[in-house]
């Protein structure tokens, strides 16, 4: 008997009334995935940058011309070794952190790049600036990265880097929460009729602010995989146009990184604020 | 027969007003005093604007009392927890003005909502539902939207919601203000088959001829507060 079956949802509104909220929640959603994304990437190298940037000073050198990052790397070896007060000058293999080295060095997007650590005798002065000096004097492209390593703007990159990774998750389950609480304070007083019966009837607060948590989570969660969507699509092109070169672009392994289980807990903090935001109103009304 | 409501009132009443009130005295409210025993039939009346509806809603949980004691089912509701307070209101049936429907549910699914949001399984209450609309005479119409419906069968719709829980207490506000005199006694005629059924009832009309007619005890609010009449010859 047709009459018997359960209706749809009790709680139902105008599809233009939650456009607001759901471009918010689906925007948050885009730039937490995005940056999640291109930071994942960031991390996998920001942990080398420190290893690659031990020694005296770091000479980033790259293939210019018809000479190779590898000739490149050769010549700058005996150019730099004949330093005064130079010890040894050692061609690094190449290594994903590379990437962001050299293109906080300067290194031109383009080109391959190669590092050289260099060890130096203790109290040598001007290093970094008579590495540079001479690299120029002999016509070979590079840029030399100093002993500092922690000041150098590599490293402040590899810092924010993983301080992003931290910082962007926290910021998007407070704004998850901070929109589906207003969004569920906006269903109540929208519903406020029905609400009302349903109260009457014997629902309790709990089921009525399931009820709200059910149509919030439901517009969060539309919203979320749209900006993830988007976000998966615009990291495909940046990272094709070459965009994410300096993370060391992206990977598989990136994109099957945990940024999905982290939007499920942004989706989860969503929904747990929007029915403590309705319980809240359910409590301000009695 | 006159005297004053609180004074009629029998041991153990299901509902008891002890000097309560909603809102101030500058508002027109007074304190109330009176109870309801189990099985009894009320009608409610006072000139617009009295409490009536105040009074209803104050029995229902729907509000609380500013000043003095409302006790239902021998609880003060204002001490009520919330889990508490929703399984008393389960023991109510209320229909409100002004009355609210899901507008997108059924007739059906309206007259299940209580105890469909009260986890009751479909299974259990599909056919108190279908029994209570065919006693309202809305079974013909139970695939209809309520804003299908004339004001005489969304009233009786909001009574068939009220009643499928099997409420120990019916508190119907207003049958008189919006329907003709013919659907307003067939509320009447419905409401009295229900209190027939065991149910304290209490009506509010604000029409002194249609609550004399109903040959009820009547609790008159005014200006002094709330009196008992019985009806003519009781």
């Amino acid at each position: 008997m047709s009459t018997r079956v359960q209706p749809g949802p009790i709680l139902r509104s105008n599809p233009w009334s939650r456009l607001a909220p759901a471009l918010a929640l689906g925007l948050l959603a885009f730039v937490t995935v995005l940056v999640l994304l291109f930071d994942t990437a960031g991390l996998r190298t920001a942990p080398d940058v420190a290893s690659r940037l031990s020694g005296a000073a770091t000479v980033v050198v790259w293939a210019d011309g018809l000479e190779s990052a590898d000739a490149a790397q050769a010549r700058a070896a005996e150019i730099l070794a004949a330093v005064p007060s130079v010890q040894s000058v050692t061609p690094l293999d190449p290594a994903i952190a590379d990437q962001i080295i050299a293109r906080t060095a300067g290194a031109p997007r383009t080109s391959e790049t190669r590092l050289l650590a260099v060890a130096a005798t203790d109290g040598a002065r001007d290093l970094t600036s008579r590495l540079q000096q001479t690299l120029q004097s002999r016509g070979m492209p590079g840029a030399v990265i100093g002993r500092n390593w922690k000041e150098s703007k590599a490293a402040r990159s590899a810092v924010l880097i993983v301080a992003i990774g931290g910082l962007v998750p926290l910021m998007a389950i407070l704004g998850f929460a901070f929109v589906c609480a207003g969004e569920a304070r906006r269903e109540m007083v929208r519903a406020r009729a029905v609400v009302g019966l349903l109260s009457t009837s014997g629902a309790s607060d709990g089921y009525i602010a399931g009820l709200v948590r059910a149509r919030i989570a439901g517009v969060a969660l539309t919203a979320a995989l749209w900006g993830v969507s988007g976000a998966l699509v615009a990291a495909a092109v940046m990272s094709r146009k070459g965009l994410a070169g300096a993370l060391g672009g992206l990977s598989r392994e990136d994109l099957a990184s945990p940024w999905p289980l982290i939007l499920v807990v942004i989706w989860l903090s969503g929904a747990l604020a929007a029915w403590l935001s309705a319980r809240a109103w359910l409590t301000r009304r009695a | 027969m006159r005297e004053e409501a609180g004074a009629s009132a029998q041991a153990s009443p299901i509902v008891r007003f002890d000097q309560a009130r909603r809102g101030g005295e500058a508002a027109g409210r007074r304190s109330l005093s009176f109870a309801l025993p189990p099985g009894s039939f009320h009608i409610l009346t006072g000139p617009g604007g009295a409490g009536k509806t105040s009074v209803l809603r104050l029995i229902c949980l729907a509000d609380t009392p500013t000043q003095g004691v409302v006790q239902v089912f021998g609880r003060d509701v204002a001490t009520l927890s919330g889990k508490d307070a929703s399984l008393t209101r389960r023991r109510i049936g209320a229909v409100l003005h002004p009355l609210v429907f899901v507008d997108h549910f059924t007739v059906w699914n309206n007259a299940a909502l209580a105890p469909r949001v009260t986890g009751r399984r479909l299974a259990d209450y599909a056919n108190e539902v279908d029994a209570v609309l065919k006693w309202m005479g809305l079974a013909k119409l139970a695939d209809a939207l309520p804003h299908d419906l004339s004001a005489g069968e969304r009233h009786r719709l909001a009574i068939a919601r009220a009643v499928v829980n099997r409420p120990e207490i019916l508190l119907v506000d207003a049958p008189d203000i919006d329907l003709d005199g013919a659907e307003a006694n067939r509320v009447l005629k419905l409401v009295t088959e229900i209190h027939a059924a065991g149910v304290t009832v209490l009506m509010a009309s604000r029409d002194a001829a249609f609550a004399a007619a109903a040959g009820h005890p009547m609790i008159q609010l005014h200006e002094g507060g709330a009196t008992l009449s019985e009806p003519d010859g009781r």
